[in-house]
């Protein structure tokens, strides 16, 4: 293992990958930050140059722009509630209520620290297990997903705010949405009324950025015009110590963080869910062991930790998939897939004996980079605190620019700028009425990956229902999705009748 | 040092958003503006490509196979051309957004389109209602006839016969995996046809998704180009069956060819190139030219090797539109077979 260290830091610890890491780092955070860019777009941007670097160097650079971008988007999600990328989701519910306090500064510390800790603990189980994990990984098949992806959405309850009933609505309209465009296993056409660029479906990014980003910017711009002035957040930044936090609340976090982590890990590792899903997931479980559940959304640190530590560490988790299988699963290790194919390395059993020098200098960078990404961003976190100071009203018109590229920028068409239109419309609503746009994303992002794999599961079975059950993983989250229904019920119906008591 | 650092990102921020200006400016009359405008040239002289910008839309993902190929061709072409290629991604409806962005765009030959026998699948399935006649055809720079047929070692099928007396034996017990309407289902159901063997068609995700699956024996067959499976292979995970193709590979001989063994299917795809209907000639003439140049490039041929375990092959148009002719009234009259009916 030391010698592989060796032959890893070799290769990468040149002045060339060195800059490519920091370079990559910061143009990460960067297009992370910005909400309508995302990791993905940064990776495939960059994708067409790496292929004039050499091997290393230009996996070194896709890695750290992975990093750096999934980091990044805890910054406009802290700062402005819109969440950079679908991974920064949950960081948004109480990493903005704690802005609103005039706690910015901290948010964003406890976000940057726990992301550098989610890389670090999943870069040390991709060390260490990676083709132990990925022999597990296999064994999920049609049924297994089916119910992991159960079980994921019943962490729509925890999602819901006030009204689970709203929350439920929301999801399944999410659910609904995903079904538009080509259906997966039999190429039907569904609800695209014949027009070719329907077929395709809605893309993840810009529903993220219409729901999030453009209806908080119609929201403010109402509330604009009633008042005088649109408030602008207080932060005090002469005050920020350090990362802006005690270290007894690090201390207090570190359950929160571990379990985060393995989620995130967990779900990284599993192909087609992903950073988008963990978040949220994590923010689901720890608000549901948490002592105070009722604080969440209400602006307390916890939350910040859930998302940002399982975002980060489902990145380490995607890559044990990809390095030991071949198998991207999301997006951006696709990109990551076709810059190694690209580079005449296929990933697979025999990555971790024919290309040592490659799979360790990914390892490195990864360390590298967390580093990187830490300082980069301590130094940052004055800089994107001042933000605050931009009045709304020139720093939200810049925004909704960058919502529109990027949406365009995501296939090169213009029917994605009319969908972030569409759901900046439909997140307007949401909001008139008080439904809570999370549930949505959840569903949207689950609700096809339960269809496909039902489908799947039943091809398999020719027809038959009874291996879903009795698939001992697939039986496990089923046993465990239930819990989690009658325990959500029972504590709505207490709450109902401790309300009727009040009365 | 705090100045420095806002700074940097002062100047990155302002060059991204300068890069983004120059592409789109690039990009939105030829993608936007669907007017087709005859701007066949009148003069006797060539003026193309003028060290303008030429652009190829790939009509998948970045990352992908045909991302691939049209990349490392654009590599070669752009040398000989003398003008810089830019490969757009345009992805969604299985390859025909892409397409039907190039069909609409101006013929002047700054746009064309890489694709592959996809596109005819897409016009028998029901996506689109055109394939490539509604384009100027260009050349065929890749054939892929790498398709195989593997197992997983700890399988008991040694040979096809192996499987294919099972799969007569169990019918409806064999797994054989593929997406409905792909190219590898309909290769599934002519093996059905022909033998007269039947499998459990099942859909387990593509290229990778599905190794994944042999791997943990979820499935018990699998048909894809060699490539595709080749880190398994040579890792001693998989069993190559045959190959679909007229003659054994050189890149694997001993694989034998499943017409050799009795089977006689040929499983194929042509990666081409387009040009939006009503380009001029010479242009097409110059480009099949460039690529024929860029087939017969050692380097080239190592690329493609590297990468996806396949040989250059170079069709030129006259051949390529007999080739996508045949192919297509070869999947017509296959239509119920791949539509699962």
């Amino acid at each position: 293992m030391l010698e592989s260290f060796a032959i890893g830091a070799q290769a990468i610890l040149n002045p060339l990958c060195i800059s490519l890491i920091i370079i990559g780092i910061v143009i990460g955070i960067i297009f992370g930050a910005i909400p309508g860019l995302s990791a993905t777009m940064a990776l495939a941007l960059f994708l067409p140059i790496t292929y004039s670097l050499d091997p290393i160097a230009g996996v070194v650079l896709l890695v750290s722009l992975y990093i750096g971008g999934i980091s990044g988007g805890l910054i406009s999600a802290i700062l402005t509630r819109i969440p950079g990328t679908p991974s920064s989701v949950a960081t948004c519910f109480d990493g903005y209520p704690l802005t609103a306090k005039g706690e910015g500064p901290k948010a964003l510390g406890v976000g940057i620290v726990f992301s550098f800790i989610g890389t670090i603990m999943s870069t040390v189980v991709l060390i260490f297990m990676a083709p132990w994990l990925a022999r597990i990984a296999i064994k999920f098949g049609a049924y297994e997903y089916f119910s992991v992806a159960l079980f994921s959405l019943t962490m729509m309850a925890g999602l819901s705010g006030k009204s689970l009933v709203k929350g439920l609505i929301s999801g399944f309209l999410g659910c609904v949405f995903a079904t538009v465009g080509m259906d997966s296993i039999a190429s039907v056409q569904r609800y695209t009324f014949g027009n070719v660029q329907m077929a395709s479906g809605f893309n993840i990014l810009p529903v993220l950025i219409g729901l999030f980003a453009i209806s908080e910017i119609l929201i403010t711009a109402e509330k604009a015009k009633h008042a005088q002035q649109i408030e602008t957040i207080k932060v005090d930044l002469k005050s920020i110590r350090g990362f802006g936090f005690s270290l007894k609340e690090f201390f207090e976090q570190k359950w929160n963080a571990l379990i985060s982590g393995l989620i995130g890990i967990g779900i990284g590792i599993l192909p087609g869910i992903g950073g988008g899903v963990a978040n949220v997931l994590a923010y689901g479980v720890i608000k549901n062991r948490s002592k105070y559940p009722e604080k969440f959304g209400t602006g307390i640190i916890d939350g910040v930790v859930a998302s940002e530590t399982s975002n980060n560490a489902a990145i380490g988790g995607a890559l044990v998939p990809l390095l030991s299988l071949g198998i991207p699963g999301d997006t951006v290790t696709a990109m990551l897939l076709g810059g190694l194919t690209m580079q005449g390395i296929s990933p697979g059993p025999l990555m971790f004996k024919e290309h040592v020098d490659m799979v360790y200098a990914i390892f490195l960078t990864m360390i590298i980079g967390s580093f990187a990404m830490l300082f980069i961003e301590f130094y940052g976190l004055r800089v994107f605190a001042a933000m605050l100071k931009i009045p709304k009203q020139f720093l939200l018109p810049g925004i909704f620019i960058f919502c529109v590229i990027g949406a365009f920028g995501v296939n090169n068409r213009m029917f994605d700028v009319w969908t972030v239109l569409l759901f900046g419309a439909i997140g307007y609503a949401f909001n008139k009425v008080e439904i809570p746009a999370p549930p949505f994303i959840l569903g949207f992002l689950i609700g096809p990956l339960m269809e496909i794999n039902l489908r799947r599961g039943l091809m398999f079975s020719q027809g038959s229902f009874l291996p879903f059950l009795t698939e001992p993983i697939s039986a496990l989250f089923l046993i465990a999705a239930l819990l989690v229904i009658v325990y959500t019920v029972y504590g709505e119906y207490k709450k109902q009748k401790s309300a009727i008591v009040s009365k | 040092m705090k100045k420095l650092t806002i700074l940097l990102i002062v100047l990155i921020l302002l060059s991204i958003v300068l890069a983004g200006c120059t592409n789109s400016a690039q990009k939105t009359p030829e993608a936007e503006k669907a007017e087709k405008a005859p701007t066949a040239e009148t003069s006797d002289e060539l003026k193309w490509p003028d060290g303008k910008t030429i652009q190829i839309v790939v009509p998948f993902k970045a990352g992908g196979d045909t991302d691939f190929h049209a990349r490392t061709y654009a590599k070669y072409m752009e040398k000989i051309l003398g003008a810089p290629i830019v490969i757009v991604n345009v992805d969604g409806g299985n390859g025909s957004v892409g397409s039907i962005q190039v069909r609409d765009a101006k013929p002047d030959g700054y746009t064309a389109l890489f694709f592959h026998d996809s596109m005819l699948m897409n016009k028998v399935v029901g996506v689109t209602d055109f394939a490539h006649e509604a384009f100027d055809v260009c050349a065929t720079g890749i054939m892929d006839n790498s398709y195989i047929i593997a197992v997983n070692s700890k399988s008991k099928y040694k040979t096809l016969d192996d499987l294919i007396k099972d799969a007569k034996e169990n019918p409806g017990k064999i797994k054989y995996a593929s997406s409905v309407g792909g190219y590898t289902y309909y290769v599934g159901r002519k093996l059905e046809e022909l033998t007269g063997a039947d499998f459990n068609i099942v859909d387990a995700g593509g290229g990778a998704d599905r190794n994944a699956a042999l791997l943990a024996q979820k499935i018990d067959t699998n048909v894809n180009p060699y490539g595709v499976m080749k880190p398994y292979i040579d890792s001693g995970d998989f069993r190559v069956l045959a190959v679909f193709s007229e003659k054994r590979s050189s890149l694997f001989p001993d694989v034998p060819t499943a017409k050799e063994l009795g089977y006689d299917i040929i499983a194929h795809r042509a990666y081409f190139l387009a040009f939006p209907k009503g380009t001029d000639q010479r242009i097409i003439e110059k480009v099949a030219n460039a690529m024929e140049e860029v087939s017969k490039k050692p380097e080239y041929a190592e690329d493609i090797k590297k990468a996806y375990c396949v040989e250059p092959a170079y069709m030129n148009t006259a051949d390529t539109k007999a080739y996508l002719d045949s192919a297509l009234k070869e999947f017509e009259d296959a239509k119920d077979m791949i539509l699962g009916k």
